[in-house]
């Protein structure tokens, strides 16, 4: 078989690789492109919360209130007030937009998301988040530009094209998001205020330069150019699109205004990246002791009002089943409330994830609060972030798993966070794992049981400020019940957690050693 | 290397002499206007987006190419067709650099491939080639040569009281300094 005829006839699956494999000039401007995903019309909106999000006070364990009284009792809002969801739930008293998306079983929330050895840095732990690296790995890309990469690699030289006219990704904003940074260059467009789009003037063009000066020219030329053509595609689709429902007066509902309106008009855009800042609530998160308002309360309206307002209008414009949405925040913020009537920066919080195909419902446990919380103590992590991405890119953009890989650099964890429009089958999955540990507290070393469906099981210990402190396994095991020993004497005293995962399933557990 | 906003408006706005003769509270509502650039061109005055500063001093790999984007790239032609061509209205005053003033102090102002050659060493890198010189000149000066311009320019001097000799100067050479500000390589230093 002729390498192009293999080619042409091989599965979409394997096409990505095969085409990073292969020398530039031998793809030229066949129809192999046509072979790649265009159909999947789905698309993608992060909703960034800058500043690290409380996550306590935004979805709270109301099992734990007694707790969180003691800790956080400055901070807490009243139980009688808050929106329950269940028993154990509820979303702050502002989140009514949430609240009702979760009625509708639109709102699918993933508890206590982080990455371990959580690095509480607003800039480290953005540029995590973005590029999805571990937090001692430092890279340069996002995770969606490499996304993008996997079939645009040369991007920016060649588009837009015919085939592809319109951004790959378009930050709400004027500055664009580091999540669509590839290799060479930034995936997404920015964009202000689409009514007011202008055309750049474009000059002669002077002969390639070489070094660092004609690399920036190129840079700028090919913006100039880029800037023009993207800017043509989105004022059409501006003005071929629309808004049905009303939006609140807030600068993120304006974002998302745009966002669907552009949407309704066709722009073939797969992700849209808005933001809220105002989150790093260190002081004066509540009003005094007037729980119910203050920059939290009033940042939770925004959000909630603008997402709920967002849902209805892609409902009214019969788009809703091609959008998926997803909160995130750097970190989320500590159990313990601080002496200003705020929160310091901690580990892990929830993730929202909003559209007609979430699966809805609540994946994870309810946070581990104990009445011995320390200072610098923050929510131990039950799901690592990259896993809300992997199980997104699989679920929602159909992208191989072992595509996804290569793309969050290993195989993590898959929730299922997506139904019903799902590109793959997504089997009821068990979420939590039947593990338990004694003695607790402990001294020396402790007992950890689990019963496994059989596979691999990570098993790891974590301290409160969510550094991974060491994995104490990462094997095989078979169906059943298991036992094992943990020795502990290498570890001071203090609080622990122990974190157990297999395949879908994971628990986190609060240890205490003594000595 | 790719400029800043401060370095972008400053590059536009001192070597082709903009100046303005106004009362304190004048000038205060006119620096404002200026602010408000530097911010939409996403360097805010005294307002760094974080503490970790701007993110074109620091963010790998795309770091002062971080200055540019599809919404920076049109607001910095915007500023300079403002100053250069619309004029800047704020607070009732509309601001344009005079260029005919700033034309007249270059050493040989009649000759125009003397003219754009002395702003091509005031405000570029690297030299122009030859077609891009061919471009400037048609796009301010269609349908003329550069006789022409050397005539019209003389027709301004002897007639320092012709209005419309002096605005068709004016006017011809605010296209030509727009056009070399719109280049992409103007944006380097």
């Amino acid at each position: 078989m002729k390498r192009r005829t293999f080619l042409q006839t091989s599965s979409i699956v394997t096409l990505p690789f095969m085409l990073r494999g292969m020398a530039v000039t031998t793809v030229g401007k066949s129809s192999l492109m046509n072979l790649i995903s265009p159909e999947n019309d789905k698309i993608l909106v992060l909703v960034q919360m800058v500043g690290g999000n409380d996550g306590l006070n935004t979805f709270i364990p109301l099992d734990k209130y007694e707790q969180l009284v003691k800790v956080r009792g400055d901070i807490l809002l009243p139980e009688s007030k808050v929106l329950k969801v269940r028993n154990e739930n509820a979303f702050h008293r502002n989140l009514t937009g949430f609240k009702g998306l979760y009625d509708e079983g639109k709102m699918s929330i993933i508890q206590s998301v982080s990455y371990p050895n959580q690095n509480r840095s607003h800039f480290r732990s953005t540029d995590i988040w973005t590029s999805a690296s571990d937090s001692d790995d430092f890279v340069t890309s996002g995770w969606l530009g490499r996304y993008f990469d996997v079939n645009h690699y040369q991007f920016p030289v060649g588009y837009p094209n015919a085939q592809y006219k319109d951004p790959f990704a378009i930050t709400m904003g004027n500055v664009v998001s580091e999540t669509c940074q590839g290799t060479v260059s930034n995936f997404s467009s920015t964009l202000n205020d689409p009514s007011k789009l202008i055309q750049i003037y474009e000059t002669e063009a002077s002969t390639s330069q070489d070094g660092y000066y004609g690399d920036e020219l190129e840079y700028l030329k090919n913006s100039v150019r880029q800037s023009n053509e993207y800017s043509k595609t989105i004022a059409d689709a501006f003005d071929s699109g629309r808004n049905m429902a009303s939006y609140p007066e807030t600068n993120l509902a304006t974002q998302l205004k745009n966002t669907a309106r552009l949407i309704s008009g066709g722009l073939s855009t797969k992700i849209y990246v808005v933001s809220l800042g105002g989150f790093d609530t260190h002081a004066n998160q509540t009003n005094g002791t007037d729980t119910l308002t203050g920059e939290h309360a009033d940042l939770m309206q925004t959000l909630g009002d603008a997402i709920a307002a967002f849902q209805n209008d892609l409902k009214a414009l019969g788009v809703e089943q091609r959008v998926m949405g997803m909160t995130f925040s750097e970190f989320g913020r500590r159990i313990k409330a601080n002496n200003s009537f705020g929160t310091d920066h901690g580990t892990a919080a929830p993730v929202f994830v909003f559209g007609s195909c979430a699966k809805g419902g609540i994946v994870g446990e309810n946070p581990n609060i104990t009445d011995n919380v320390t200072d610098d103590e923050g929510v131990a992590m039950q799901y690592d972030f990259r896993s809300v991405y992997a199980s997104l890119l699989i679920d929602w953009f159909g992208v191989p798993r072992l595509e996804v890989e290569s793309i969050l650099f290993k195989d993590f964890q898959h929730i299922p966070i997506v139904e019903g429009c799902s590109l793959t089958d997504v089997e009821q999955e068990e979420l939590i794992i039947e593990a338990k540990i004694f003695p607790n507290p402990a001294q020396n070393s402790a007992t950890l049981t689990f019963k496994s469906n059989g596979g691999s099981v990570h098993v790891a210990i974590y301290n409160v400020i969510g550094s991974l402190l060491k994995t104490v396994m990462d094997k095989k095991v078979s169906a059943g019940n298991h036992e094992m020993s943990i020795v502990l004497n290498d570890l001071p005293v203090g609080s622990y957690f122990v974190r157990i995962v297999e395949a879908t399933r994971q628990k986190t557990l609060k240890l205490v050693i003594t000595k | 290397m790719i400029k800043n906003p401060h370095d972008f408006m400053s590059s536009v706005a001192v070597p082709m002499k903009f100046s303005y003769n106004q009362s304190l509270a004048q000038k205060y509502t006119y620096l404002q206007s200026w602010a408000r650039y530097q911010a939409l061109l996403q360097m805010d005055s005294f307002e760094l987006p974080s503490v970790a500063g701007w993110k074109a001093y620091y963010q790998t790999p795309s770091f002062y190419r971080g200055w540019i984007n599809a919404v920076t790239l049109p607001a910095r032609v915007q500023f300079s067709t403002a100053l250069l061509v619309r004029g800047n209205v704020t607070g009732g005053i509309n601001q344009r650099i005079d260029v005919v003033a700033f034309l007249k102090t270059l050493p040989n102002p009649g000759n125009i491939d003397s003219v754009i050659t002395t702003l091509n060493d005031l405000m570029f890198a690297k030299p122009f080639t030859s077609s891009q010189i061919t471009s400037m000149k048609k796009t301010f000066n269609p349908g003329k040569s550069d006789a022409d311009w050397a005539t019209e320019y003389q027709a301004m001097i002897n007639a320092p009281n012709d209005e419309a000799a002096r605005r068709n100067i004016e006017n011809k050479f605010a296209l030509l300094l727009a056009y070399m500000t719109y280049m992409p390589e103007f944006q380097l230093i």
